[in-house]
């Protein structure tokens, strides 16, 4: 007997299987002594699944919960926050944005040697790159010099 | 009724929604509508009532923490099952061992303490009902908690394959293939105790 055929017959068990399904799986039971058996097997093993009727829940639990709770309140998703809630938050966010990049434009020094002595570095490689007498790169390692 | 009917109709939505809007007060309704199945799945899962107890008054904290989230769909007690449930089993697999399987081959705890006082006409009746529950604690706990807990919520809690599939965030298919491995193991159980017996 296949797997398959097995998860029907507890699909049968548990009245989980469509009405057109479950009747032509009920002839065959009629019919196939060995899966009729097979389905004989699996109702025994589940109606022998018992266990003792739960305790009711025990005085004051519900109390006792919600004072656990105390003057807690539910957190409110992003999603879910008052509209202004959110505009005042995505100012303050735009507004912390902008003045990290004025702080960091602010301290960009413009002149750079002024501080180290050389010419800026975008002017440095210009300049490079337009004096033909520049001394050549000297040859990667391994690779051939570049004319 | 369509499932969004259904969600709809359901009143524990809209106490939700009254708690999300800060009407703290309101949950208690909640709590009291849904202790008692709440309890006894945790129950059921951890096997020990004082750590039920436990686990569903932090399975209430996370609802109530959660409650400004949530989304209407389906029932809110599948919603209370899939936290209780996800809490349990982490639970159990935080502790590896889970406290019944510290029973196992002990006629005399078998007789546990959680069990309720007799209700059976006779000491016999009552002495058999004791074995089979005992029977079958020792067979959940021997399951992985993946199929443990799909046989619970089949089982003991009377939920649709499609319930149980909401509650574990898995397929449909995947219920059915835990369920089957879940059975597959009790029969195997079964018979071994049967031959024992004989």
């Amino acid at each position: 007997m296949t797997g398959d055929v097995q998860i029907q017959l507890m699909r049968l068990l548990h009245g989980q299987l469509p009405e057109e399904k479950a009747r032509a799986l009920r002839d065959r039971l009629a019919r196939e002594p060995e899966l009729a058996l097979a389905y004989r097997r699996l109702e025994r093993a589940w109606a022998g699944l018992e266990l003792p009727p739960a305790a009711p829940a025990p005085l004051g639990f519900t109390s006792r919960v919600m004072a656990r709770l105390g003057a807690g309140s539910p957190v409110v998703p992003w999603s879910k926050a008052p509209l202004w809630v959110r505009a005042t938050g995505a100012a303050a966010l735009l507004a912390g944005v902008l003045l990290g990049m004025g702080v960091g434009i602010g301290w960009m020094p413009k002149e750079t040697h002024a501080h180290t002595g050389l010419p800026p570095l975008t002017e440095s490689y210009l300049a490079m790159v337009n004096d033909s007498t520049a001394p050549a790169l000297p040859p990667a390692q391994g690779g051939e010099a570049r004319q | 009724m369509s499932g969004s009917e259904k969600a709809a109709a359901d009143p524990g939505w809209e106490v939700l929604a009254r708690v999300a809007a800060g009407e703290v007060d309101a949950f208690a309704t909640l709590v009291e509508a849904h202790q008692d199945r709440l309890l006894r799945l945790c129950e059921r899962l951890l096997g020990d009532v004082e750590e039920a107890r436990d686990a569903a008054q932090e399975v209430f904290l996370r609802a109530f923490r959660k409650a400004a989230e949530f989304q209407p769909q389906g029932q809110v007690f599948t919603w209370l099952y899939r936290i209780a449930t996800n809490y349990c089993l982490n639970k159990l697999r935080r502790r590896r061992l889970v406290r019944f399987i510290q029973l196992e081959g002990s006629e005399e705890r078998e007789a546990a303490p959680i069990d309720p006082p007799d209700s059976a006409p006779d000491p016999a009746t009552a002495l058999a009902a004791r074995q089979r529950w005992g029977s079958t604690r020792r067979a959940i706990a021997g399951l992985p908690a993946g199929q443990r807990a799909v046989l619970i919520l089949a089982r003991f809690e009377g939920l649709s394959y499609r319930q149980i599939a909401e509650v574990l965030g898995i397929t449909e298919g995947a219920v059915e293939s835990r369920l089957f491995r879940a059975m597959r193991r009790i029969e195997s159980a079964q018979e071994l105790r049967s031959s024992r017996v004989s």
